[in-house]
């Protein structure tokens, strides 16, 4: 993954460029010291002058006013919020009018942004007050006083606390509580930049020391950037979370949310004083200290699924390749290229406009569908259906470009990770954004029979904790649909969803990350230092046999925070910390057992394990045989697994029971 | 204020190159040990050989060295620095140590293209090209001196020509005349402006006609495309049958250029045949001269005490030994040859001196026929050279050729059958059966062979009656017989 950087031959403004911000995927604002407030539009590449403010007009922050979904005038939306060096913010609407100016600060007014519900705005001066307002300009009140100037201030991401600067730490104040301060010491210089993402809740902070770390919301250290030349003068979160940007003087840095370094440019601008992402999280825009606005999008974006590789080497661009038989081949688009998503045989591509479905075994003939809004987030795929995260909302579309179902639950899509939703062949998890205990399980319409979206069964289960990570099994019949859930503890919880009473197995803890094998349901969980195969996740209402199906593997140095990619025939792809992907071999027999197993094919299974002599394939075996009532099979894996009791039933069973009840 | 000043000034050491970082918060207090450090660096850059005095430790080394900061920064780079603000080494400081650093910001951004140049000319010592400019340099030094010469002159007569010009502007000035010449003027303008307007109408005119006759023409180009679209759809009368005749000669061409591949084969397997049977010929005479020789001088020697049964056998024993090849050579085509000839052998066989006899008979049966089908080939070769044209002829000729070589070939075998005839016509009866033979297996091969060669067949029988003569012929011979 790299940044292509493209910038215009002659800045346009004349002097620091010091803010900017986009409106939409396409447009940019931006405001320098020459007092002018420019708009880029990247499609046409053209600049115009929207406005030239007075001579004693120097903004220092910029902040459009979010995109929510929210009713009432569109117009009141249009609004962009301006902080200036003579302590006043301004409200100006998208053709440069002055609406409302407010004096706030005394001393320059260094910061101004609207809360992410849109519902108030605070600012933050050189005297070292933090305040909000409201919308309308009125002050609500002044959160923080203090004789330093606050360099930067941030909200949190739901609003209800405002992360701020002071000297060489950092200060997250609660709205509601007025006791309630977390305050850390970050760095060993001053602080001038912070950015707070609201889907993986992660804080990042730049200093004048040259460091750039990243804090999770109680102060603690996630990670620290390598030691730059000149101060960080500039960070920004991608909306998703899984990258971000660090600007600094003539230099820019793409990094991955764990904090290594996926690209490093030095472009010759200058200090790059504030950096923004587009919503779509594939382009951003750098306001630079020589009066050049930067733009650059991310591309080398690589995706394998088995032996296929998709590699996006232009803006519209991607290059497919089929190891196996050595076929490569280059797809154009017309449009931008947004996201990819590989896997499950196709190739889903989402441009600006349209969505793009490529059947891997014949690529060039594309299913074609529009989008509703240029601003996907997310591609999910799963055997029989894709899930596209827009900010308008969720869709469930086929391959065949059908659309199955929009699903709602009062979400707001573009802050939604890839944790908090899950995508099965026939359901649809998702965490609710609100009450992050609940979990919405959409069944969708599968097959021919279409149902309306207003009958879709929705099943929502409540769990005791906070919810951080949920994912549907792959396969089996709707009625065994398992969901694993990873809480807020990082204990992993299995529950079946059409269960009546659903109920919450345990299954382990301190599982950092989870995933199902996309053809058998084999479940694979991270631990700090060790790989765990549930090989029958639905054994746990019997502890000693959960433990006897369960595989472990030790692995060593994994990192901070290492993820499962996907298990492909028992081997699980795990992205350790630090970029690296490790493939690990973890559980082959027991995934093929399992496949026998879905397949109803009891010998092969008998004599795969005849085979390989191994007492965790026995108890699979033993397992699957006896929730499957094959009591001959599982007699003899009972015994070969020492579990008498269990062969003395199953014999009590084959004598009393006559045989035809016993295989039905 | 001071943020934003703060964050210039920075960016633009940092740009320059100062060692150090300045921080954002460094004046917000007066920091006389950086503003100390930033005036001695940004002087140097000034003026690279200059060296602040003064000092950090007391009032009047500061006071020295902002002086003398100011001082230099105002003689060397025309800069007028507030020295008291530079002293209070806060905010304000910055704000004048901006200025300084603007300057050489600015000097370090804008020249870097007339720098390139400047590196560029001096490096180009090519001064071949520019020979002709030291011409072109002479030329404009002599013109300017004459120039120079011609003005000096001028100015010569300015002391006369001043007078005349004072006079005339002393001059009153008629004004009814002005006004005269005035409205000529006037007049003069406003016709040329008439015929100009009249021009542009004429131009408007002479458009329209060009746009009609354009119109005009287009619709002729339209009439005549469509016409040709018309012709060119409309399909001949002949057209059908033109196509019909064309297939036509495609297929006979196909057929004939099979059949003539199949003469030329035909041909061709002839000419193998033809040398074969010559050799074969030639071999026999061999034998039979010798065989000839041998009873000759026996004759001579007069050894005619000997029996006739011993000559038989002999004789018997010779034509085993000489027959062997020949049902090789004999075609099995021409049965009525064949089963003359096998008949007369077994007569033979059977009845010694009745044999010699019948064979003789049947062989000027056979001479007979023999020149009836000779000529009846050469009449059919005139028929078919009659009945074919073009390609055909030449291989016609090639024909004719083959059959006179042949014929030519032949001439000596009966030559050669003719002669011995009278002298051992009674004694040697035997020989002449088997020359006899011999002259039927040739021939019957050189008919067996035309026969053979269909298109040659059909053609005679076809074509010329007279061909079905030696076969009446041979038949009434037979009959006869």
């Amino acid at each position: 993954m790299k940044l292509k950087i493209s910038t215009f031959k002659e800045p346009k403004h004349f002097g620091v460029v010091v803010c900017v911000n986009w409106n939409n995927t396409e447009d940019v604002f931006s405001c320098g010291d020459d007092h002018k407030l420019l708009k880029w539009n990247l499609v046409n590449s053209e600049c115009i002058v929207v406005t030239t403010f007075p001579d004693d007009f120097y903004p220092n922050d910029m902040h459009l006013f979010p995109k929510i979904n929210v009713g009432g005038n569109k117009h009141q939306h249009d609004v962009i919020l301006i902080s200036t060096a003579d302590g006043k913010f301004h409200i100006v609407n998208h053709n440069g009018r002055i609406e409302k100016s407010v004096n706030a600060h005394q001393g320059a007014c260094l910061i101004a942004q609207w809360s992410p519900d849109g519902a108030g705005l605070l600012t933050a001066g050189e005297d070292g007050f933090v305040k909000v307002w409201s919308r309308n300009g009125l002050l609500r009140s002044t959160i923080v006083q203090s004789d330093v100037p606050c360099f930067s201030a941030v909200w949190s991401p739901d609003s209800s606390a405002i992360l701020h600067t002071k000297g060489n730490s950092l200060v997250i104040k609660q709205l509601n509580s007025s006791n309630k301060i977390t305050k850390w010491k970050a760095h060993e210089g001053l602080i001038l930049c912070i950015a707070w993402n609201a889907n993986n809740n992660l804080i990042l902070s730049g200093s004048e020391d040259g460091y750039s770390k990243i804090w999770d919301t109680f102060g603690q250290q996630i990670s620290v950037s390598v030691k730059h030349d000149q101060p960080i003068t500039s960070v920004s979160w991608s909306p998703a979370g899984d990258m971000f940007v660090v600007g600094s003087y003539n230099l820019i840095r793409l990094c991955n949310s764990n904090g290594w370094s996926h690209c490093l440019d030095r472009p010759s601008t200058g200090s790059i004083y504030n950096v923004a992402w587009s919503s779509d999280g594939t382009q951003l825009a750098a306001a630079c200290a020589n009066g050049h606005v930067l733009f650059a999008h991310i591309i080398d974006r690589e995706y394998t699924w088995k032996n296929f590789a998709c590699n996006q080497v232009g803006r519209k661009v991607i290059a497919i390749r089929d190891i196996i038989s050595d076929q490569s081949d280059q797809l154009d688009y017309p449009d931008r290229v947004i996201q990819i998503a590989l896997g499950f045989n196709h190739m889903v591509i989402a441009t600006v406009k349209q969505c793009f479905i490529h059947k891997l075994t014949s690529w060039n003939t594309p299913v074609t569908f529009d989008l509703k809004e240029g601003t996907i987030s997310m591609i999910l795929l799963a055997e029989r259906c894709i899930c596209i995260v827009e900010r308008a909302g969720l869709s469930v579309y086929s391959y065949m470009g059908r659309l199955l179902a929009s699903p709602r639950w009062g979400a707001r899509p573009e802050s939604l990770g890839r944790a908090a939703v899950s995508l099965g062949p026939d359901a649809l998890a998702a965490i609710d954004q609100g009450d992050r205990k609940l979990i919405h399980v959409f069944d969708l319409p599968t097959g021919l029979i279409v149902r309306s979206s207003a009958d879709n069964t929705v099943t929502k289960l409540t769990h005791k904790m906070t919810v951080s990570s949920i994912a549907l099994s792959q396969t089996g019949p709707i009625n065994e649909r398992q969901l694993a859930l990873l809480d807020y503890n990082r204990d992993l919880y299995v529950v079946t969803v059409k269960d009546s009473k659903p109920k919450f197995i345990k299954l382990g803890s301190q599982i950092l990350s989870i995933c199902w094998s996309c053809e058998t349901e084999l479940l694979v969980g991270l631990r700090a230092s060790s790989v765990v195969a549930w090989c029958c996740p639905r054994a746990a209402m019997q502890p000693d046999w959960l433990a006897l199906t369960t595989v472990s593997k030790d692995v060593v140095d994994l990192g901070r925070n290492p993820t499962i990619l996907s298990i492909e025939d028992g081997v699980a792809h795990i992205c350790r910390g630090n970029g690296s992907i490790l493939h690990l071999s973890i559980a082959v027999f027991p995934e093929k057992l399992l496949k026998h197993v879905v397949a109803n094919m009891w010998q092969p299974a008998l004599q795969l394990c005849r085979t390989v002599e191994d007492e965790t394939l026995w108890a699979c075996l033993a397992v699957l045989a006896w929730q499957h009532h094959q009591l001959p099979v599982a007699e003899e894996a009972f015994a070969l697994i020492h579990q008498y009791h269990q062969v003395c039933y199953i014999q009590h069973l084959r004598s009393n029971i006559p045989e035809k009840l016993m295989s039905n | 204020m001071s943020y934003r000043d703060l964050r210039n000034f920075s960016e633009a050491m940092r740009v320059l190159g100062f060692p150090k970082p300045i921080s954002l918060e460094s004046f917000r207090t007066p920091n006389w040990e950086l503003l100390e450090e930033c005036l001695r660096w940004l002087a140097a850059r000034v003026e690279p050989d200059a060296e602040l005095g003064g000092g950090r430790h007391s009032v009047e080394q500061r006071v020295a060295l902002v002086t003398h900061a100011i001082a230099l920064f105002h003689s060397r780079a025309n800069i007028k620095l507030n020295g008291k603000r530079v002293y209070g080494a806060d905010g304000y400081a910055v704000r004048e140590m901006m200025k300084v650093a603007s300057l050489l910001r600015s000097a370090l951004e804008s020249p870097s293209t007339d720098d390139q140049q400047h590196e560029n000319t001096p490096m180009s010592y090519d001064f071949s090209s520019r020979l002709s400019e030291i011409k072109q340099a002479r030329a404009l030094a002599t013109d300017i001196t004459a120039q120079g010469a011609f003005l000096y002159d001028l100015l010569a007569k300015e002391a006369e020509n001043k007078e005349q010009r004072e006079q005339a502007l002393s001059r009153p000035l008629d004004m009814s005349a002005m006004e005269a010449s005035l409205r000529r003027a006037l007049d003069a303008v406003a016709a040329k402006v008439s015929s100009g307007r009249e021009q542009i109408d004429n131009v408007a005119a002479s458009e329209a006609a060009l746009d009609a006759k354009l119109e005009r023409k287009r619709a002729e180009l339209m009439r005549a495309e469509k016409r040709l679209h018309t012709v060119q759809k409309i399909k001949p009368a002949y057209q059908g049958e033109l196509t019909a005749l064309e297939t036509e000669i495609e297929q006979l061409w196909d057929q004939y250029v099979l059949r003539y591949r199949c003469v030329e084969a035909l041909k061709h397997q002839l000419s193998v045949l033809e040398s074969a049977q010559a050799e074969a010929a030639e071999e026999q005479q061999a034998a039979i001269m010798q065989l000839i020789h041998k009873y000759e001088a026996e004759d001579v020697l007069g050894k005619l005490s000997d029996s006739d049964d011993m000559d038989s056998s002999d004789d018997g024993k010779d034509l085993s030994e000489v027959k062997q090849p020949r049902p090789a050579t004999r075609p099995k085509t021409r049965l009525r040859i064949k089963t003359a000839g096998t008949a007369a052998a077994e007569a033979r066989r059977a009845f010694g001196s009745m044999a010699a006899r019948d064979s003789l008979d049947e062989i000027r049966d056979e001479d007979d026929s023999r020149s009836d089908s000779d000529f009846s080939d050469k009449q059919g070769f005139g028929d078919l050279s009659i009945s074919r044209k073009g390609p055909a002829a030449s291989s016609e000729a090639r024909m004719m050729s083959a059959a006179t070589a042949f014929g030519g070939g032949d001439m000596p075998s009966r030559w050669s059958r003719s002669r011995p005839r009278p002298a051992t016509r009674t004694l040697a009866t035997a020989d002449d059966d088997e020359f006899a033979d011999l002259i039927e297996g040739v021939e019957s091969g050189e008919a067996g062979d035309s026969l053979g060669s269909s298109s040659e067949s059909e053609l005679r029988v076809t074509s010329a009656r007279p061909s079905a003569a030696p076969g009446r012929v041979s038949a009434l011979s037979d009959n006869e017989f």
